[in-house]
């Protein structure tokens, strides 16, 4: 229902724009609005599972923030000094903390994209490129866990002989295990053997190899990415005026905020709530619609 | 002009001189349906890898292959591709992508085929399929059956005019492989497509087949209609009457003086005079084909003499077979006579996944061979591994020999008290060669040597296999030699996950052999299987599974007897005259003692 529902050139170019400006832009403001949107979207996404992660994001941010402002010294304002002597910073204090948070932020953001763009929309993508490089990752993607049931097979079948993980002594276990991944080995190349007869079988070898897809770029996904893209060039306006930059060195000097700098963080603050916007309206619209719905 | 010409084929792998195809000639025509049948090695699939360029394998070749009148070899590849379906043994290893759609989609896009075109074919194919439900699963969540119906529905999306299998169902269980061929038939019926096929669960394709062609060594030694086959096969005395359709069987067994299991001695060529044989059945019947067909011939030539005396006492000779056990199945054991005992035992994956046994209660006797028929995914599978020790339960005891499992430490119990051959043998065959497999056994077996690998190999007949690299072996060599490496263990009780899976017939009798002389030396034998024949020929007791417990533990009799669907095709084509009959030879002996 969300941005995996559109079309996934459009779901693929939304995050890597807000990844890479996430990545880029050093404002605070810029990276506390994808810093919030990111986090309200994988909360919406994961539930209260999320929290976890975030909560090792913000650890992870205040150590890195630390680490740096230990050993980077940049800065003017002085505000204590290391037992090596050395000056802590209110600069390089706060630049820690702003990567320290961008590094959050851009993990959140795969983290999203990693939920909703599901294996297949991947092959889709590799098949606009080269449908032989989509028909190589759909094979890889089915194999992988193959090869992990049919070791779980063969543990299984060589307990019941006695010769399993956990039986006998380490050296025995070692060797049982090394004794499993050859037979795994020969596994593979027997299947991938058959594997390739029934490719080859079905012409995988001849030319002119087309790419199939479920997908079709249709009115609601032109919608979206003409929004997007509208908004991206806000941004994009904005960054040429210096209004996403923030400088540290040697001391905090950010363009001031006039009336026109809160359109593009207006803008920014769209596009990175996109995802999660189209997420609860459509999840409303249902909701509305359900509730219309006699019992 | 022949769809498909075969033309003096001969044909031997590199560096061997046995030939694999001997001078083969077949043609099959347009729109037939050609079965093609023998034992395992007779040659079957390297004639039909024959037919399709790239599958061709290396070797010395000599003779032609002539697809709609062009040599093969100068098919392009492309046409080959489009027109010549080839459908594989294994379902698993066939499927290339990881989605069913795309799966669908392969050939087509092997094709080049624009979008458009892909969508419909698509449609088209999960339309005709029923494939509509799953259309969006990941593969790995399909069944067995499903992967080899997707096998199929994605080559027919190319629409190939000849559709050529390789065994299709012997990985799949008896329900899903009937399924299979009904849709290869309406295939065949419906679009015309040209099908060759080989199998060795006859029972199916014999009523669907136009021809059967049988091989032996390489050689085609009957083309005909199925019932001249037959005819042919029991004339000729041949081994392969044994895997004909349980009604030919019995057709054969009582029309022919020696009866089915003497056929062999039956000197070639010695055709059976027709008219009234000493059977008193008239042989210029024609051969019954299926189980309706064999009813109707048994209610014909016996529906007469049917008198209350006469099935009571064929009836009472039928159950005397079974009075050598010490007790009847189902009663109390004392625990010294119990091999496996489980109790109230409760059992799922995953805490919160659903019961996979529920109430499981179950005795098994010292020294019997128990049987566990029922569906698929009912747990039966999940009670050999909560029977040997490799699941435990969440509630309830499993004994060993009156051990808990959980008393068995560090398992201990795979060391000479029990041992369980799983359902794919190859996952215990680990080495480059039989011998050596057996042999890394013998540090479970002080002071063994080569004396303990002898013998455990020629209790299963492997002596011959012991340099063969596992998996250049057949199924049913595979499985003799995975049973060779378990008996290394010396348990006192062996489970057997579908024992019979893949192999045909006469691999069959050779396990059905070991097993017997295993259980003569005081093992107990638990089966769990799909095979009904097989557990109604030579098990003990048969239990039946179903919903994560037992319902009903018989003997083979009373329990085949009892059922009127899940039971023996010997069965349920002569329930209404012989109710006691379950096997070929009690039907046989049945009828026999009418005439007498």
């Amino acid at each position: 229902m969300g941005i995996e529902s559109c079309h996934p050139l459009v779901a693929a170019s939304y995050f890597t724009v807000v990844i890479i400006l996430t990545a880029i832009l050093d404002h605070p403001v810029f990276l506390a609005i994808s810093w919030f949107f990111a986090l309200m979207y994988l909360v919406k996404l994961e539930g209260a599972h999320a929290f976890r992660f975030i909560g090792s994001l913000v650890i992870i941010a205040v150590v890195f923030a630390a680490v740096f402002t230990a050993n980077v010294h940049f800065g003017i304002t002085v505000l204590t000094h290391t037992h090596l002597g050395n000056p802590v910073t209110l600069e390089s204090l706060a630049y820690g903390v702003l990567i320290g948070f961008k590094i959050g932020a851009v993990f959140m953001w795969l983290r999203c994209l990693v939920d909703v763009f599901t294996a297949d929309k991947v092959v889709y993508l590799f098949g606009r490129v080269s449908p032989r490089l989509a028909l190589f990752s759909a094979v890889a993607l089915r194999s992988a866990p193959l090869v992990g049931a049919q070791m779980t097979r063969l543990s299984n079948a060589q307990r019941s002989i006695g010769l399993g993980a956990g039986q006998g002594s380490v050296s025995r276990r070692l060797r049982n295990w090394v004794r499993r991944v050859s037979a795994l080995i020969t596994w593979a190349i027997e299947r991938m053997a058959q594997m390739s007869d029934s490719m080859r079988s079905r012409g995988s070898s001849l030319r002119g190899r087309t790419a199939f897809a479920l997908v079709r770029f249709d009115a609601r996904d032109r919608k979206v990415a003409i929004g997007l893209a509208f908004l991206f060039s806000i941004v994009l306006f904005g960054i040429s005026l210096d209004q996403a930059r923030m400088l540290f060195d040697p001391e905090m000097i950010a363009n001031v905020a006039t009336p026109l700098s809160f359109l593009f963080f207006l803008s920014y603050a769209m596009l990175c709530a996109t995802p999660l916007v189209i997420l609860l309206v459509s999840e409303s619209r249902f909701a509305r619609d359900r509730s219309k719905v006699k019992p | 002009m022949a769809h498909f010409d075969i033309e003096h084929l001969t044909f031997s792998y590199p560096g061997s001189s046995v030939r694999v195809l001997d001078d083969v000639c077949l043609s099959a025509e347009r729109g037939s349906y050609v079965t093609i049948c023998g034992k395992s090695g007779c040659g079957k699939t390297t004639l039909l890898r024959h037919l399709k360029s790239v599958l061709t394998p290396h070797g010395e070749r000599s003779g032609e292959v002539r697809f709609d009148g062009m040599l093969l070899d100068e098919v392009s590849q492309r046409d080959q591709s489009a027109q010549i379906g080839f459908v594989m043994q294994n379902p698993d290893s066939q499927v290339v992508t990881d989605k069913v759609w795309h799966e669908l989609a392969f050939g087509l896009e092997s094709l080049g085929c624009d979008q458009r075109t892909m969508r419909l074919r698509v449609a088209e194919m999960a339309s005709y399929f029923g494939i509509q439900g799953w259309f969006h699963k990941d593969v790995r969540d399909l069944s067995g059956g499903q992967k080899q119906l997707l096998n199929l529905a994605s080559i027919m999306a190319m629409q190939p005019s000849v559709l050529i299998l390789d065994e299709p169902t012997s990985q799949l269980d008896p329900i899903a492989a009937a399924d299979f061929l009904n849709t290869v038939r309406k295939i065949n019926l419906e679009l015309g497509t040209t099908v060759i096929l080989t199998e060795h669960r006859l029972e199916e394709v014999f009523t669907a087949a136009d021809r059967v062609v049988v091989m032996e060594a390489g050689r085609i030694i009957a083309d005909a209609d199925p019932v001249s086959v037959g005819e042919q096969l029991r004339a000729s005395g041949n081994d392969m009457v044994a895997a004909l359709p349980a009604p030919m069987r019995i057709f054969y067994g009582v029309t022919s003086p020696a009866g089915v299991g003497m056929t062999r001695e039956a000197a070639p060529g010695d055709v059976i005079s027709h008219g009234i044989s000493s059977g008193g059945v008239s042989t210029s019947e024609r051969c019954p084909l299926n189980v309706r067909e064999g009813r109707a011939w048994l209610t014909r030539a016996y529906g007469g003499a049917r008198q209350k005396p006469m099935i009571q006492t064929t009836g009472a000779k039928l159950t005397d077979e079974t009075q050598g056990m010490s007790q009847a199945p189902g009663a109390k054991l004392n625990r010294e006579e119990r091999a496996i005992e489980i109790k109230d035992v409760w059992f799922r994956y995953a805490r919160d996944l659903p019961d996979v046994i529920c109430d499981l209660n179950i005795d098994i006797a010292i020294g019997t061979m128990h049987a566990i028929v029922g569906g698929n995914g009912t747990g039966k599978s999940t009670m050999l591994k909560i029977a040997c020790g490799a699941e435990n339960p969440y509630r309830g005891t499993v004994r060993l020999l009156g051990k808990k499992t959980k008393d068995f430490k560090n398992g201990e119990q795979f060391r000479g008290t029990i041992a369980m051959l799983p359902q794919d043998p190859a996952n215990l065959l680990v080495k480059k060669t039989v011998r050596e497999d057996l042999s890394e056994m013998l540090q479970f077996i002080p002071g063994g040597g080569e004396d303990a690998i002898m013998e455990a190999a020629q209790t299963t007949g492997v002596t011959h296999l012991l340099d063969e690299h596992p998996y250049d072996l057949s199924g049913g060599e595979q499985q003799r030699a995975a049973l060779a490496k378990v008996l290394m263990t010396h348990p006192k009780i062996l489970l057997l996950d579908e024992p019979t899976k893949g192999i045909d017939s006469f691999f069959k009798a050779r396990l059905a052999n070991v097993f017997s002389e295993l259980k003569t030396n005081g093992m107990t034998i638990v089966m769990v299987s799909h095979d009904i024949e097989f557990c109604a020929s030579h098990a003990d007791v048969v239990s039946m599974f179903f919903d994560g417990s037992i319902v009903t533990t018989n003997t083979p009799r009373g329990f085949f007897s009892a059922n009127s669907f899940y039971t023996t095709a010997a069965n349920r084509m002569s329930r209404h005259l012989f109710p006691q009959a379950i096997t070929d030879e009690d039907v046989i002996k049945s009828c026999k003692s009418i005439t007498r």
